[in-house]
């Protein structure tokens, strides 16, 4: 069976935490920016807002 | 009888998918909201026995035609709460991490508005644990929580991984 060595597994437990924590942020701050982006180019996004729209259009209200 | 209209008790939203297991919606004002669950399986380590159920949460503005600051509206919080419900739907062995960012300064407010989310929750069926970390060379707190369903047979563990990393964590200061 493949097994995935943890990446920080060279560093001290208090290390490690630090390194996990600073990656959940950097991560977060990444995802952010890539919805932003993605806005504009990605067609899953753009059919879904399309789909949006559409039931928006047609209740009259965003709201449900 | 008389009937009572219903008041909107929320948005609509449509689930995108994908790898980051995306929903998207739309306020009355045309801000578009875009939420992920996003993979997280390092968080405990590769070896947590529900490494790959665990996701963190995302939620950030993909849209404002506005071009103002998007300002306070009630139906966001009953939103969120029906997404992340949709979420474990899904896969209710999910393990959520929120994490408060701090680029802005603003980590107080951030919180406040994840727990207008929460309390939209059908919070029996869920546990959620806090923490914070204090980073002292920023100054700063970044407040964190993880929820989980009350039914995941792997609870404890999950409690457990989730005290020990911020043990570990402040273990060194």
């Amino acid at each position: 069976m493949e097994t995935h060595p943890h990446p920080f597994i060279t560093l001290s437990r208090h290390e490690r935490a630090v390194a996990i924590l600073e990656r959940l942020i950097a991560d977060k701050r990444q995802a952010e920016e890539e919805i932003v982006d993605n806005f504009h180019t990605d067609p899953l996004i753009q059919a879904a807002v399309a789909e949006l729209k559409r039931r928006r259009d047609e209740r009259g209200t965003a709201a449900i | 009888m008389t009937s009572v209209e219903q008041l909107p008790s929320r948005y609509d939203f449509q689930f995108v998918g994908g790898q980051k297991n995306i929903y998207l919606f739309s306020t009355e004002k045309l801000i578009l909201y875009e939420i992920q669950f996003k993979p997280t399986p390092y968080l405990f380590g590769y070896d947590f026995v529900l490494a790959n159920e665990i996701v963190e949460l995302v939620i950030n503005v993909a849209d404002n035609p506005t071009g103002r600051r998007p300002s306070f509206d009630v139906l966001i919080a009953p939103t969120v709460a029906a997404i992340i419900n949709d979420f474990y739907q899904r896969s209710e062995l999910t393990i959520t991490i929120f994490i408060c960012d701090t680029a802005d300064r603003k980590e107080e407010a951030h919180w406040r508005k994840f727990n207008r989310w929460y309390d939209h929750f059908a919070a029996n069926d869920y546990m959620r644990i806090d923490d914070g970390f204090y980073d002292a060379e920023k100054q700063l707190i970044y407040h964190c929580a993880i929820i989980i369903k009350r039914a995941n047979p792997y609870s404890k563990e999950v409690s457990s991984a989730f005290i020990d990393l911020m043990t570990d964590y402040s273990a060194g200061k």
